[in-house]
């Protein structure tokens, strides 16, 4: 059984619907959740925290239905499924030293005594690679990878079994990066923890999960094993996203020219920005069927998979 | 900081013969606050038709080196040679830096919205800035037609206000109206680091397309090297406030030899190995 999992999920803001019938499950390896903004990945992250109730379809905890717990079960649910957003400081008080915002979580869900618990913030401060001194700081007299780090420690402090990481790393330098990534990847064995990942680069997702699913327009279009998507991706916007992805040393970035174009109302949302679009994609929108180990929605997925729409 | 000679790597830390046609000229640049060095910059060149960047990360100097060429530094003392489209930028009078400014060298910022005025609409925007350089009438619609098709926008977009347009197409219409009035340089801070990354190699495109058929100078800063080397003839890497590595982009990125520069490339999240 999966940790936690969507089912025929559709979500909406007012009336505008803004995710359309999505499923994924989250299991042990990580799962990202690639797209563009606007294609709702941030707002599906919102439902599978519990922040937003779903129009249709089920969030499951387990086998258990999120709008059907009792709020012992929730309060449960909330320690075991922690967010990390993509600005550390959202998570830590300003006015509050780093350590009293670490600690603060603590006692909400556990019972320690002063002492236990300054040692405990010491320890989780450590297990994110910040020395336990800054506990004494301030968010705003700490860089922006240390806040970052101090946002992780604060999920720790409840021992999720899952972090909800929304572009957790897009805001820090390129350096600060690769060392939150890298503790990500240590702290995943040290404290079982797993991973739902949201980002709009694809190599991000690469580093932490095993699993992808990839959003156009609040629909997955794709989805599968996350080396198999970026070696050989069987729908165009998957394409489009990795192309896109600058390399050093690589081919120039490739662009479809055609961002700007708003999703289709009929058939496949993609149509208007695809290179491979023909009648078929205007007449009928394309269902998730297998192909080739991954779930696909396009009409002209083996031909994507052979090396259609490349350069 | 001052009281050690830094280390560069590189081999053109000599001024290069003077290319009669060099569009930013920067020789032994120092910025200070107080006694603190905050950025030094000995030498630079950018040709028409060439981009150059600035890379590195958070507090290396390199945003304030930028400011420094365009005369915006207020409250910092700026000692050396800052010379842009001939002017010395160092001692020019303010109103001749806003000629500059206006007209030659625009600036592109990473904020897409930040230099559109939100209750203007795109094309009454430009067709203010055109007046002002004494752009008016027919010849002020054509320029200003010219200019979004130049970016590959359509003409629409001069309907819009601000809050109508994307992030990209924001961005695009900054560097659009830099064609209209005529300028020779672009001078882009993190202009798409706020951008998802297809919109980016979007906007990077029309970049390097204004570069190579109109010869426009691109002076570029962003700590992502992976995008700086997709698009810089020539890179600087910054650390701390001074310039560690500099070369055509295509050796430093293949043999870097500044340990700091090593360590940036190393930090690249890569992509598995994929024919295209």
């Amino acid at each position: 059984m999966s940790l936690l999992s969507a089912e025929e999920v559709s979500l909406a803001y007012g009336r505008t619907p803004v995710v359309h019938e999505v499923s994924l499950a989250v299991e042990e390896g990580g799962v990202g959740l690639v797209g563009e903004s606007g294609s709702g990945k941030t707002t599906l992250a919102r439902a599978l925290l519990g922040l937003l109730p779903p129009r249709s379809g089920r969030i499951l905890y387990g086998s258990r239905d999120l709008s059907a717990m009792r709020r012992g079960e929730l309060a449960e649910f909330r320690g075991a499924v922690q967010p990390v957003f993509q600005d550390g400081s959202e998570a830590l008080n300003p006015r509050m030293r780093v350590g009293s915002s670490i600690a603060e979580a603590l006692t909400t869900h556990h019972r320690l005594d002063r002492a236990a618990r300054r040692a405990r913030v010491a320890e989780l401060l450590e297990d994110v690679g910040l020395h336990p001194e800054l506990a004494a700081r301030r968010p705003h007299e700490i860089s922006g990878g240390q806040r970052q780090r101090a946002a992780i420690a604060r999920a720790l402090a409840v021992e999720p079994r899952l972090l909800v990481l929304d572009e957790p790393t897009s805001a820090l330098d390129v350096t600060v990066q690769a060392r939150v990534l890298d503790l990500l990847k240590t702290l995943r064995t040290g404290h079982g923890l797993t991973y739902l990942l949201i980002t709009h680069n694809l190599a991000v997702v690469h580093r932490l999960c095993r699993t992808s699913h990839v959003l156009f327009a609040g629909r997955v279009v794709e989805s599968g094993p996350t080396r198999e998507l970026l070696i050989r991706p069987a729908h165009p916007y998957t394409l489009a996203l990795r192309d896109a992805v600058p390399r050093i040393g690589g081919p120039p970035p490739r662009s479809t020219g055609r961002t700007e174009a708003a999703p289709a109302e009929d058939g496949c949302a993609f149509r208007l920005r695809c290179p491979l679009a023909v009648d078929r994609c205007r007449k009928e929108a394309p269902s998730p069927r297998l192909l080739d180990g991954r779930r696909v929605a396009c009409h002209r997925g083996e031909e994507v998979l052979a090396g259609a729409g490349r350069q | 900081m001052s009281s050690h000679a830094p280390r560069t790597f590189g081999d053109d830390l000599q001024p290069p013969q003077a290319a009669a046609m060099t569009l930013i000229k920067v020789r032994d640049l120092v910025v200070r606050i107080g006694d603190r060095v905050i950025s030094s910059i000995p030498v630079l060149d950018v040709d028409p038709g060439q981009c150059v960047a600035i890379v590195g990360e958070s507090g290396s100097g390199k945003t304030t080196a930028l400011m420094a060429t365009l005369g915006l530094l207020d409250g910092a003392e700026v000692t050396g040679e800052v010379e842009v489209c001939g002017t010395d930028v160092i001692n020019a009078s303010e109103s001749r830096l806003r000629e500059i400014r206006g007209a030659r060298a625009a600036l592109v910022m990473q904020s897409p919205r930040a230099s559109l005025t939100p209750t203007m609409r795109l094309g009454t925007l430009m067709r203010r800035a055109l007046a002002r350089h004494g752009v008016k009438g027919d010849q002020a619609a054509r320029r200003a037609e010219e200019a979004v098709a130049a970016v590959l926008l359509d003409r629409k977009i001069l309907r819009r206000y601000p809050h109508e347009v994307s992030g990209g197409q924001a961005q695009r219409f900054a560097v659009a109206l830099a064609i209209a009035l005529g300028a020779d340089v672009i001078v882009a801070d993190e202009p798409t680091s706020a951008l998802d990354v297809t919109v980016q190699a979007e906007v990077v495109g029309v970049l390097r397309r204004l570069r190579d058929e109109r010869g426009l100078a691109l002076l570029l800063v962003s700590h992502d090297l992976a995008l700086v080397s997709t698009i810089a003839d020539h890179v600087l890497v910054m650390r701390d406030g001074t310039v560690v590595e500099t070369g055509p982009a295509a050796e430093v990125f293949a043999r870097p030899r500044a340990p700091y520069t090593r360590e940036l490339i190393a930090a690249v999240p890569e992509l598995p190995e994929v024919g295209r």
